[in-house]
């Protein structure tokens, strides 16, 4: 599972940012630059999904919300099972 | 004013409405948690004007009502003009049109409030402690304290106090942040312009 942002995340406040992106915007706290939202970076596996902390899961589900990221699911080992 | 039941208006000392939360059971800021999402500029433009009202305006009524507890009459007053700048927040926050300063604590206290924190017209009368007779010699604010620091705890993000000496740097700062976010979202940090100017 990764997260690929389809906005941009700029600082509001010390501690805090908006994500703009399709034409809309949602205020992140605890969010200061993008790196801090989860699954931008390397792919994690399923399971560590439901591993999210609360606060990092509600982020991530603003971002998706507002439009500005979306969730990108693989299957490891996909073709070999084919 | 349609919004007292019965049950809820009882006007008598030492009183606890049976519907009433105290300010610290009320939620602040519930649509962050939410995640209200608005067009792009219309959150950036609601967000910083937010953060500067709290920080500018929210701050000063609650210096005026810590510096003024000898003066209950000031007191009164500023707690007044502090309950219609949260209504004034709450509907920049809901993208309302902004409502004249003359109607704000009418509206405040038949619809309360939603964005700045879920309450009533009863609860914020109570918060306030607008039972008191005005002009009286005291003037209840403990309450007002407890939601002032439950807004400061659930705000996206840690406000500059800019009443204090070190506060101006970060304020600085912060005005350059704002600036960058402005353009970012196609505006001009000057719609920020008026609100310093009252400040």
């Amino acid at each position: 599972v990764g997260a690929e942002l389809t906005g941009s995340v700029q600082p509001y406040l010390e501690g805090a940012s908006l994500l703009l992106g399709s034409g809309n915007g949602v205020v992140l706290p605890g969010i200061g630059a993008e790196r801090d939202l989860p699954f931008t970076g390397a792919p994690a596996r399923l399971d560590e999904l439901a591993g999210l902390d609360p606060k990092a899961a509600a982020s991530l589900l603003r971002a998706l919300r507002a439009g500005a990221a979306r969730l990108r699911i693989g299957y490891t080992g996909a073709e070999a099972r084919r | 004013m349609s919004t007292y039941t019965d049950k809820e208006c009882d006007m008598s000392e030492g009183r606890r409405l049976p519907t009433s939360r105290t300010a610290g059971e009320m939620t602040a800021f519930p649509s962050v948690r939410a995640g209200h999402v608005m067009a792009g500029p219309q959150a950036v433009e609601a967000w910083v004007q937010t953060a500067w009202l709290m920080l500018a305006e929210g701050r000063a009524y609650i210096e005026d009502l810590e510096g003024g507890a000898e003066q209950p009459q000031m007191q009164q007053a500023a707690k007044l003009r502090f309950l219609e700048q949260l209504l004034d927040i709450d509907q920049r926050l809901a993208g309302r049109a902004a409502v004249d300063d003359a109607h704000c604590l009418a509206v405040a206290l038949e619809y309360g409030m939603r964005e700045v924190v879920d309450a009533t017209g009863p609860e914020l009368a109570e918060v306030f402690g607008l039972h008191e007779e005005f002009g009286g010699d005291s003037c209840a604010v403990g309450e007002i304290y407890v939601l002032w620091e439950r807004l400061l705890e659930a705000f996206p993000g840690k406000l500059p106090d800019r009443l204090v000496a070190e506060g101006q740097r970060d304020m600085l700062r912060t005005l350059r942040v704002w600036a960058r976010l402005a353009r970012a979202a196609g505006l001009d940090i000057g719609f920020l312009a008026p609100f310093m100017k009252a400040a």
